[in-house]
């Protein structure tokens, strides 16, 4: 795609000019200066567009996209060609721009693009746009490559305090197979007070603020892992319930509580291991977007489904 | 950085600026030459490194007088002049004001107004030069242009601008031939709309209409090209370029009476060798057209001719002019019905040339013997012809010939004119050019204005007019190059270029755009069997460069030229294990193919070759020359030993 800039736009008009004052004077040095500015044009369209061409793009995602949030992408872009230079590239996606002005040939270079997906789910990625006013300015040539397949966005998070009832093991076999670290003597975070806390755990200062009874969660108290049962988090809405859990998900792992997930139809059993906290993400990505997750289980679930009570405390 | 464009920027725009001053000077007014001079040296004053800031008032004030005053003069037949104008002055006005990269195109633009206008005004060859510098400055300004809007603060250093510099040189280089190929294509109208062609006529040293003895003493040999002559190569006896003749004479002044009509009524029976020829006539202050002498046909649309075989246009000619014509070779004119009186008629009080006349000629008898005599005596005799020191007296033929004994063709001719006429032949004089240099390399004839030349024509048996050359200039005089200075010289061959220009550019028209379009179209019917002898150079030089182009390409892709230093290292890496019996399979990495290599020494050699390598390359920088002397020496122990 071709865009005429101003620039553009006065050449045409000039050009267009001269044209009529060379075929009404028939002076031939006009249409010299006529048949000159027409070859330029033409000899830079011809420019303008190799300087597009045997261009790769990649665009590679960071670890963990969270919907709502700004995250950096490295974009990597080659000129294949082995003899003429690319100029003054403007790569653009989804609202982020980053500027090449020069690459040789046969080489790359990086560069973040910082984009933000508003919303959690399976989402494409869109293509790259590469524009380049290459070499007169007069115009803007366009053209958009894929860069890979769709990629999942988590949740957003939102913090809020950890429900004191989602406390403690769901059962003895799920808590042997989960990972354990963090031992520190450290405050996890907060919760609601629950029947038989210590009150040696109650957070006066958190209590006084908020007026309700809030209990100080220990790591040294977790020996056992966090058993998240979604169904029983309370929430206003299944988006709110969603970006609690992702928050207290994220948040035990920062503590390096290994942390479990109960979805209707679907358990993932307590672990800090990376990919397993991103299948649970991703299972909340999917959430209620009509998409079957991975392994199939818990993709028919909806926010207005009915709770199950298999596998909670 | 951005100063760095902005002054490469600079140096352009301002090299554009001077172009089209230099294209337009020789048509403005002293003014606006002197103005566009004056006010871009202001805009360039730097007073401790700012540049002058005028205030856009003053500078919008300024452009309005420059337009005001030009078109003030209300010359409704100088527009374009009074529009160059303008546009020189807006050019160096705009220099006070040049920040943005949209400053720096309008410029640009006022500099291609500025050469369409010179281009209107002119139609000389000087213009495609400095069409050609702008195109590749244009080139290069209008890359810098693109990048500095793209972002105003980019980082450019200095190799990344040199390298976007050449690479924006390939655009004009390609323009320029897909230009020619458009100034053909282009569409022409047979008559244009609008003569808007210079009516500015350059002053002639050469020939004039009118012949004035005594009145200087010396002439101004001209180098400067009166015509030229697109024909077959003649002998120089038959090179008369006629142009008046002149019959009435007062003493001192020649006159001419117009030519009307007749030629093209009465066709006059010549015989003699016919030659066709084109005539480039470059412009003058005069109507009158040249042909060879004898002239038999003339083709040219308002030109009028009569029985004295002269041509002439009802007005100067102002532009070149080109025609076609027919002569034939003579010295000779076929006229029965002349009145002689006015061929006879002697001014008064010349009693002393009278007596030469009778002393030379003698009374009576012979009218060849007379002629022959007064020729001998004049150009056999004690005069010596030249152009220096001439006669400056009120009775110049008399200084000429009793005292002087010195002078030009005019003294020759006059002299020799009125002795015929005292002897009682009718006699008068041809007023053209004499001679001209013959360019090999166009087929053409250049004739200097310093060929100007008169002779004599005298009526024979009153039934036929002699061709007679009294002037005892040597032929070498009009066609030689013997002692007439290297910038003579240098101008001749200069003249090979302009002879082109009219005839390829100026010249180009509806009529010969069709005939061109008609022989592609009859030769793609059509192919001549064998190509002639240029087309064979062309072929055979097109065929070298092919063969070039196809061997820099393997040799590219082979690794030998072009590329980065690492690719070419790799290339000759990968050619030295495929001679081994090792080819590299592209899929595999460079480490896991050296150490698949089966000879544990090949292997060990490919090994180092291969860390050495990445030891630099994957630290992400350049090879530099040491690591590529290095690895060319590992290179070439890979298997030496085998």
């Amino acid at each position: 795609m071709i865009r005429i800039t101003g620039p553009g736009w006065a050449y045409l008009i000039m050009t267009l000019l001269l044209g009529l004052v060379a075929v009404n004077t028939g002076n031939n040095l006009i249409y010299l200066v006529e048949s000159a500015f027409l070859a330029a044009l033409a000899v830079s369209g011809l420019f303008g567009k190799r300087n597009l061409s045997r261009l790769r793009v990649e665009l590679r995602p960071p670890e963990e996209i969270f919907a709502g949030a700004g995250h950096p992408w490295l974009l990597t872009v080659t000129n294949g060609r082995s003899v003429l230079p690319a100029f003054l590239l403007r790569v653009s996606w989804r609202g982020a721009t980053l500027l090449i002005p020069y690459l040789a040939p046969g080489e790359s270079t990086r560069g973040f693009l910082t984009a933000v997906f508003p919303e959690r789910g399976r989402r494409e990625r869109e293509n790259v746009r590469i524009e380049s006013r290459y070499p007169f300015g007069l115009f803007i040539r366009r053209l958009r490559m894929g860069t890979g397949g769709p990629v999942v966005v988590f949740p957003r998070p939102v913090p809020s305090d950890f429900p004191a009832a989602l406390h403690g093991p769901p059962d003895p076999g799920a808590a042997q197979t989960a990972d354990r670290r963090g031992h520190d003597p450290e405050v996890l975070f907060l919760r609601e007070y629950a029947e038989g806390d210590s009150v040696r755990y109650i957070d006066w200062k958190a209590t006084a603020r908020t007026g309700e009874l809030k209990t100080r969660e220990m790591a040294d108290a977790v020996s056992s892992p966090l058993w998240i049962p979604f169904d029983r988090v309370q929430a206003d809405s299944l988006e709110d319930r969603i970006s609690r859990v992702v928050h207290w998900i994220l948040e035990a792992r920062r503590r390096g509580v290994p942390v479990g997930l109960v979805l209707v139809g679907k358990t993932h059993p307590p672990s800090l291991d990376r990919d397993r906290v991103h299948e649970m993400l991703e299972d909340l990505a999917l959430l209620g977007t009509g998409e079957p997750d991975p392994d199939g289980a818990g993709g028919k679930q909806t926010a207005s489904g009915p709770p199950e009570d298999g596998g909670t405390p | 950085m951005k100063d760095r464009v902005e002054k490469v920027l600079g140096l352009l725009t301002d090299g554009a600026a001077w172009l089209g001053f230099f294209a337009a000077v020789r048509h403005v007014e002293p003014l606006y030459a002197g103005g566009f001079v004056a006010l871009f040296l202001l805009s360039r004053v730097r007073i401790k490194g700012s540049p002058l800031v005028v205030p856009p008032l003053a500078i919008s004030v300024l452009a309005a007088a420059a337009v005001v005053a030009a078109y003030g003069r209300m010359e409704i037949s100088s527009v374009v002049r009074q529009g160059t104008e303008v546009l020189l002055v807006l050019t160096a006005l705009k220099g006070f004001d040049r920040r943005t990269p949209r400053d720096y195109f309008f410029i640009q633009l006022l500099v291609v107004f500025t050469l369409a206008g010179a281009g209107i005004l002119s139609l000389d060859w000087t213009f495609l030069p400095l069409l050609a510098a702008y195109l590749i400055q244009f080139g290069v300004a209008a890359v810098l242009l693109a990048f500095w809007s793209e972002d105003p603060g980019m980082a450019l250093d200095r190799p990344v601008l040199r390298s976007i510099v050449l690479r924006s040189l390939w655009i004009p280089a390609a323009a320029i031939p897909v230009a020619a190929l458009l100034f053909v294509l282009l569409p022409r109208t047979a008559d244009p709309f609008f003569d808007l062609g210079p009516r500015r006529v350059s002053a002639v040293t050469g020939f004039t209409d009118e012949v004035v003895l005594g009145r200087v003493s010396r002439i101004q040999e001209s180098g400067a090209v009166a015509f030229r002559v697109r024909m077959e190569r003649l002998e120089e006896d038959a090179l008369y370029w006629r142009g008046l003749v002149f019959d009435g004479f007062d003493g001192r002044r020649w006159t001419s009476r117009p030519d009307h009509g007749g030629f093209f009524r009465e066709p006059i029976r010549l015989t003699g060798r016919p030659v066709a020829y084109t005539v480039f006539l470059e412009p003058s202050d005069s109507p009158v057209v040249f042909t060879l002498d004898k002239p038999r046909s003339l083709f040219l649309p308002g030109a009028w001719g009569g029985r004295n075989l002269t041509f002439s246009l009802r007005r100067p000619i102002a532009r070149t002019l080109r025609y076609d014509a027919g002569s034939i070779v003579s010295d000779r004119l076929p006229d029965g019905r002349v009145s002689p009186e006015r061929s006879l008629q002697v001014p008064a009080g010349l009693e002393r040339i009278e007596r030469l006349a009778r002393e030379v000629a003698g009374d009576g008898g012979d009218e060849e013997r007379r002629i022959g005599a007064l020729l001998r005596f004049l150009s056999h005799g004690e005069y010596r012809y030249t152009i220096r020191n001439l006669p400056v007296s009120e009775r110049p033929l008399e200084a000429f010939l009793f005292e002087h004994r010195e002078g030009n063709c005019e003294y020759f001719a006059s002299a020799l004119t009125i002795l015929l006429r005292m002897s009682g032949i009718p006699a008068r004089m041809v007023g053209g050019y004499r001679g001209g240099y013959y360019q090999e390399a166009g087929g053409f004839y250049t004739v200097p204005q310093q060929n100007a030349h008169v002779w004599v024509e005298a009526l024979r048996d009153r039934r036929e007019w002699v061709r007679l050359d009294p002037t005892p200039a040597s032929a070498e005089t009009f066609s030689g190059t013997e002692g007439k200075g290297i910038f003579f010289r240098v101008r001749l061959v200069l003249d090979v270029f302009r002879y082109s220009w009219d005839v390829f550019v100026v010249d180009y028209d509806l009529r010969r755009q069709m005939r061109l379009f008609a022989g592609v179209a009859n030769w793609f019917r059509k192919p001549p069997g064998m190509p002639g002898k240029g087309m064979m150079l062309f072929l055979a030089a097109m065929a070298v460069l092919a063969a070039a182009a196809v061997a820099a390409g393997l040799a590219r892709r082979r690794g030998f030229l072009g590329g980065t230093p690492e690719a070419r290292v790799l290339a000759a890496f990968s050619r030295r294990m495929e001679g081994l019996g090792y080819p590299r399979d592209g899929s595999r990495g460079l480490e896991e193919f050296a150490a698949a290599v089966p000879d544990p020494r090949v292997r060990e050699e490919a090994l180092r070759f291969v860390r050495r390598f990445q030891e630099s390359f994957y630290r992400d920088r350049r090879l530099s020359r040491r690591d590529v002397r290095d690895l060319r020496t590992i290179l070439e122990g890979i298997g030496k030993d085998r």
